[in-house]
């Protein structure tokens, strides 16, 4: 169906489209200079992958440039910074406490999302009602199905608000984890010493020095001051970095290693399952026989052995061995999709539409793309969204014992390891909020899942409603 | 009928399913040697009943399945062994009409995308163009027309360019340049746009309109459903369309709207139809040959109406005495025993020869009427437990001779009347000879050898209809029947009919 | 008359969806008597499946009697009597691999029939199921019966449905569609079995399809359903000879097949509804050749038609002395055209 121009100023003339139009306006202009920022960082990360390119020349100065675009959700718009000097506060953000800062921040960051989402789906509901030339789809009844669904719903919440964190971490953080953890002794913070009545400035390590959470004698537990005038809204740990923003940047990694493992696994699984659901016969066969050769292999042994052998190769360099970890898992972990979609596939190569589109020609690729996945998409999204929350927890546990993402990057997993020591003391919460935190995004994910594969249910598509009655058509 | 080239030849053609067990079984003869001509512009109704293979002949035909051995020749190829771009070809001129609509159409696309996917899969237009001499033809959807394909534009020497009639597109969609020793052909619309275009005339040409383009196949009753089904047969222009039973999923008032559309649709468009039903009547409306299959094979084939008035072979004869109602003027009705053989094991000889109420019988023993169909009912449990999956159990049972053998028994009280002796044998009432040959089958059968068995009531009682494989006679008028009553030795089919069934 | 077997007045069954509420049967009566055929023809969509299973006491949830009286040798249905009669009205239904179970075999499926309403057991209960097997002519019976659905064939399988049927020792046998998977030559053995049963066992037999050469094959006597109505009944030979309401005119002239094929069939225009209000018109008039303004305005009763000894009546105005429209004569069916 060909949009031409005329449809877009048709469009933008409508009083409800042009005002999602200046919404979608208004929310970009927030946050334009991050969205900005990313773009030119991600080229130029691009740029330096290639081998044999070492400098980016001018893009470093749009990089410069783009950095000085104010926006709405970062640490210098609303910082946290400030101190108490015993009467009031000063050089916070209004006025406010740090901790009241933070939460500020926090909360627009949050607002901020909420309301990006809302504006996709009120985009959304505008493009159903006026503009999309069929009246009905099957997604229709799919996202209605979806919207009743509470279980679901609180899936897709939390599964929102952890792809937030992820999203907006930098901004989320108290601090940074340059800052904090990785290059601790090349900055420095100021703070109100009480005792000689004036700012004192330190360096960041040693300030950490001096805020470990080590058991009940010392510990700066969650949503506390440590000595140098610096919120935590988690607290600390171990070694005194910041608990926030080790798991908020921290999330990063999960997000993407899982997500990566999943996309990849769920599209090796969709390709072969579609091939020998097509061809069926020898090839299914021999898919058959080469998934459970690989799922034979335990891959527990198998991820140790190639992250030690790789350790030195340049895939390990990329995000601190969570692309190798990512693949690893993708390519172990395929079967288990594969196994799961080889039904639907096969069910659905059994249909009469696609001899109908073999008897007049389509080429087998074009067929399994166009009548064979669609019907295995929801298939995927569901086992999909399971597996993804198991793709965390491992990622987690490995970290835990010690063999996933290498420090200092931070990940869930190796906080609860760190913690474990201090579990029974007053530094329980190194170990069990981030364990907490791993339960609650896993359980959002199967929710999700739970609630996709619910809507997506396919006995129950419809237009109109069909009805029980009506002759029951013999 | 004009005795014009014929526009599909079919000669030998078979299919034979290899299940490709790892013990070798039979292969299912699906479609087992069957020829027939398809003149251009008719309608050939392929009428049997189910298992007897005519879906998949119409699939074989169309390459949806591969032929084992046999070909299918149109315009002098056999579409049976062709591939790649010959192939394709083949495909724009035969399309294929199914049962279900709700199966055949994919219900997560619109009726407009289901309609356009010929055209997008066969990069659609790519038209001919016949020049009259030797200059090139280039251009972006053209190519120079090849042998005797229909030409969709025609240049002459002077230049002046004439679309075909029919044809899915007006001059003023072209522009042709014919200077210089090349013919250079622009078409002034976009592809897709065209394709829009074909698709909405089509719905128009099948009855739906516009707004049905944004619909999804669900949200249609059955009988509009099925013509989105042919608007999208016919969206390349086919001249030939197998018709899978397009009428038996819908309700009779549907129905007939369907068959005046495809009647309709045949006469604007000239096309011949492949019509495949078990529907009797539906094919005696719509057709102008017949053929009837059995087993795989076609059995008699004719002129409709005298297929259907004067049957010559003894299946259809059946056939059409099991319409219910008055829909055909036949005599009492035939009741076909059993059920058909399993065409992994069909009869030797005559296919029908297990059913067929005309069967030549020997002459050596005189036997009643019913018992005679006993007999075939008795060879035909036989053979069915012969081919029957036996448990470990029986097997053992077998082996030991421990097995029950009082089913045997059972089985010739049943079929014969029998009664039981006083020492607890069983006496039929038949003649001598006849009934010893029953004894030894029956003892062959307890021993557990039931091919056995029913070898020996087929050595005595069989005749030349289970020994020779009947050919097709041509029993005149243009029509043929596989039956070996056509020869000169025996009685026709319907006057031994007649006289078994309809006299006393 | 209080001998009939079954009696069925001013039945209304109706489903309650999220949207609407859909009158499936709309006040329909009938009447089955011992050893008669009643048939009950109409397409998809009119209805009938839906007074079968009202019949049967197995209408579910959306759906429910809302009025009406069933009655069975005089006793009332409605209200949730099934039970009590569940061995004496026995139901055949359109696909047999559905109706039998597949992982047990098809002699115990019967004998569980047996032991319920006649309280057979071991050996007694092969023995009867041996024989039932025989009665509904399926050869080799002795050895079948240990067997399972899948090794029978459809035919086969459906003459396995009527012997659990029979199994009850029933007095009414509700058939729906039950040939409409079958071959035309099985379906000629299945109609001819039901016939030979009826007579042996005296039943009554209430026939659902949509096949009107069944229906004149089989039945005694006809009543056509279209949109939750009855709009015709007659004996079947009358129905077939002189039919009056223009829907089973339309109905008859559009089956192909009944004279030599060249001409365009008859057709009837539009859909059929589905009705979702009360009747307060003739709900075929929309599509009705005959139609006039009165139809759409009064719900046409049954009168009685044609043949005064025939028990014939059609619901349609035009047979209504009190309006002015005449039908037209017999044999004259309007060409309904074609339509989107």
């Amino acid at each position: 169906m060909s949009v031409s121009s005329s449809r877009i100023t048709d469009a933008l003339t409508d009083g409800r489209t042009a005002l999602w139009a200046l919404a979608g306006l208004f929310l970009l202009a927030l946050e334009f200079g991050a969205a900005a920022n990313f773009v030119v960082g991600l080229i130029i990360d691009g740029l330096l992958a290639v081998p044999g390119v070492d400098g980016v020349g001018f893009l470093a100065a749009v990089e410069n440039a783009v950095q000085q675009i104010p926006t709405l959700l970062s640490r210098e718009t609303i910082p946290n910074g400030g101190y108490y000097n015993g009467s009031g506060y000063e050089g916070t953000f209004l006025g406010l406490s740090p901790a009241m800062a933070w939460t500020l921040r926090a909360t627009l960051v949050y607002a901020y999302a909420f309301a990006a989402f809302g504006w996709g789906v009120w985009g959304y509901r505008i493009y159903r009602r006026e503009y999309r030339a069929a009246d009905w789809t099957p997604r229709d009844d799919v996202f209605d199905r979806f919207r009743g669904h509470k279980w679901g719903i609180f899936g897709l919440v939390i599964v929102f608000m952890f792809v937030t964190m992820a999203v907006f971490a930098p901004a989320l953080g108290p601090t940074t984890v340059d800052q904090n953890m990785r290059n601790s002794y090349g900055y420095e913070t100021k703070y109100w010493d009480s005792d000689s009545g004036s700012v004192e400035t330190v360096l960041v390590g040693d300030a950490n020095l001096g805020s470990l959470s080590q058991g009940n004698d010392r510990n700066i537990g969650p949503w506390t001051y440590d000595d140098y005038g610096r919120f935590h809204p988690f607290g600390t740990m171990q070694d005194g970095s910041d608990l926030f923003t080790f798991l908020v940047v921290g999330s990063r990694i999960s997000l993407v290693i899982g997500v990566l493992s999943v996309a990849l696994s769920a599209s090796i699984a969709a390709t072969l399952a579609l091939t020998s659901a097509y061809y069926k016969g020898r090839v299914d066969l021999s898919m058959v026989l080469i998934s459970d050769a690989v799922m034979a292999m335990p891959q527990l042994l198998l991820l140790i052995m190639l992250t030690t052998v790789l350790r030195e190769s340049w895939i390990n360099e990329v995000y601190s061995g969570g692309f190798l970890l990512a693949l690893i898992f993708a390519f172990t972990g395929w079967t288990y999709m594969w196994r799961s979609i080889r039904g639907p596939a096969l069910q659905i190569s059994e249909r009469e539409w696609i001899d109908a589109a073999r008897s007049f020609g389509q080429r087998p690729t074009t067929i399994m793309r166009k009548h064979m996945l669609p019907y295995v998409t929801g298939y995927l999204l569901i086992y999909g969204s399971m597996t993804l929350g198991g793709a965390i927890i491992s990622i987690a546990g490995l970290s835990f014992l010690g063999l996933g993402v290498a420090p200092p990057t931070p990940e869930w997993g190796r906080a609860v390891n760190l913690g474990q020591n201090y579990v029974r003391t007053g530094s329980w919460h190194i170990s069990l909020i981030p364990g907490i935190l791993i339960t609650l995004v896993v359980t959002g994910f199967n929710a999700l899942g739970d609630g996709i594969r619910d809507a997506i249910d396919p006995q129950s598509d419809s237009a109109g409603g069909e009805t029980a009655g009506a002759g029951g058509g013999a | 009928m004009s005795e014009a080239e014929p526009f599909l030849e079919v000669r030998d053609l078979k299919k034979y399913y290899d299940d490709g067990g790892l013990l070798g079984s039979d292969p299912v003869k699906a479609v087992d040697g069957v020829s027939f001509d398809i003149r251009e512009g008719e309608t050939l109704g392929l009428v049997g009943e189910s298992g007897c293979g005519k879906t998949t002949l119409g699939r074989t035909i169309l390459n949806l399945e591969t032929a084992t051995e046999g070909e299918v020749l149109a315009d002098d190829t056999d579409v049976t062994s062709i591939s790649g771009r010959e192939l394709r070809r083949w495909q724009s001129h035969a399309q294929m009409v199914f049962q279900d609509p709700d199966a055949s159409l994919n219900d997560r696309m619109t009726v407009g995308e289901i309609i356009r996917e010929p055209l997008d899969a066969h990069d659609w237009p790519n038209l001919a163009v016949s020049v009259a001499g030797d200059r090139e033809v280039a251009g972006k959807r053209v190519h120079r027309a090849e042998g005797d394909e229909r030409p969709d534009l025609t240049v002459d020497a002077d230049g002046s360019v004439t679309v075909r009639e029919g044809a899915p597109l007006s001059t003023d969609d072209l522009t042709v340049d014919a200077d210089g020793g090349r013919i250079d052909v622009t078409l002034q619309k976009h592809a897709a746009e065209m394709r829009e275009d074909r698709v909405r005339s089509l719905l128009e040409q099948v009855g739906l309109r516009e707004e049905h383009f944004y619909r999804y196949p669900h949200q249609f009753s059955g009988g509009q459903s099925q013509r989105v089904g042919i608007a999208r047969a016919l969206a390349l222009e086919p001249r030939f369309l197998v018709l899978d039973e397009p009428v038996s999923a819908l309700d009779v008032s549907v129905q007939a709207r369907i068959i005046n559309l495809l009647e309709d649709l045949q006469a604007e468009l000239g096309l011949t139809f492949l019509f495949i039903a078990h529907d009797l009547s539906v094919v005696r409306h719509i057709a102008d040959r017949v053929a009837v299959m059995y087993l795989g094979e076609v059995m008699e084939l004719g002129p409709t109406e005298q297929v259907f008035t004067d049957p010559a072979h003894p299946y259809t004869e059946s056939l059409l005495s099991a319409i219910p109602g008055s829909m055909v003027e036949t005599g009492e009705r035939i009741t076909l025993r059993g059920t058909p053989p399993s065409p992994r094991d069909p009869p030797s000889g005559c296919r029908f020869s297990s059913r067929c109420p005309a069967k030549i019988r020997p002459d050596e023993y005189s036997v009643t009427g019913e018992h005679w169909e006993a007999l075939d009912q008795l060879q035909s449990v036989f053979r069915a437990r012969s081919n029957a999956e036996k448990g470990i159990v029986d097997v053992v049972k077998e082996r030991l001779g421990i097995q029950d053998v009082s089913t045997v028994d059972e089985l010739l009280l049943e079929l014969f009347d029998a009664e039981r002796d006083g020492d607890g044998g069983i006496t039929i009432d038949m003649a001598d000879d006849a009934a010893a040959v029953v004894y030894e089958a029956a003892e062959l059968a307890r021993a557990g050898d039931e091919a056995g068995a029913a070898e020996r009531l087929d050595d005595a009682f069989g005749s030349v209809c289970s020994e020779e494989h009947p050919d097709a006679n041509d029993v005149g008028a243009g029509r043929t029947s596989r039956c070996l009553r056509h020869r000169e030795a025996y009685e026709d089919p319907g006057p031994v009919i007649e006289q078994r069934y309809r006299s006393d | 008359m209080s001998d009939a077997l079954l009696e069925v007045e001013n039945l209304r069954t109706v489903f309650h969806t999220e949207k609407e509420t859909i009158r499936a049967v709309d006040g329909v009566s009938f009447d089955v008597q011992r050893g008669e055929t009643v048939g009950l023809v109409g397409e998809s969509g009119s209805g009938k499946s839906v007074t079968a299973r009202s019949v049967l006491g197995l209408v579910e949830e959306p759906g429910v009697i809302e009025e009406g009286s069933i009655q069975f040798r005089g006793d009332e249905l409605v209200g949730g009597n099934w039970e009590e009669h569940r061995g004496d009205i026995a139901i055949v239904f359109q696909d047999p691999m559905n109706s039998l179970n597949p992982v047990y075999t098809v002699g115990n499926q019967i004998k569980e029939a047996l032991r319920i309403h006649q309280g057979l057991r071991g050996q007694e209960a092969t023995d009867a199921a041996i024989e039932l097997l025989e009665d509904v002519g399926i050869p080799d019976a002795a050895r079948r019966v240990s067997e399972y659905p899948h090794q029978f064939s459809g035919g086969m399988r459906q003459r396995a449905v009527i012997a659990i049927a029979l199994a009850c020792d029933p007095d009414l046998l509700v058939c729906d569609e039950p040939t409409t998977a079958l071959d035309v030559t099985i379906q000629a053995q299945i109609l001819e079995l039901l016939d030979e049963l009826q007579r042996e066992e005296d039943l009554g037999v209430l026939f659902i399809t949509h096949d009107m050469g069944v229906i004149e094959e089989t039945t005694d006597r006809v009543n056509v359903m279209y949109a939750g109505e009855f709009v015709e009944s007659a004996p079947v030979d009358e129905l077939f000879d002189a039919p009056k309401h223009p829907y089973t005119k339309g109905l008859l002239a559009s089956i192909p097949g009944r004279t030599a094929g060249g001409d365009r069939l008859p057709t009837i225009e539009g859909e059929v509804p589905t009705s979702t209000s009360e009747p307060t018109e003739c709900r075929f008039a929309p599509r009705c050749p005959h139609a006039f303004d009165a139809c759409r305005e009064v719900h046409p009763e049954r009168i009685a038609v044609g043949d005064p000894d025939a028990a014939h009546e059609a619901a349609c105005l035009l047979y209504d002395d009190e309006f002015e429209e005449s039908p037209p004569e017999d044999g004259v069916v309007a060409d309904g055209g074609e339509t989107a």
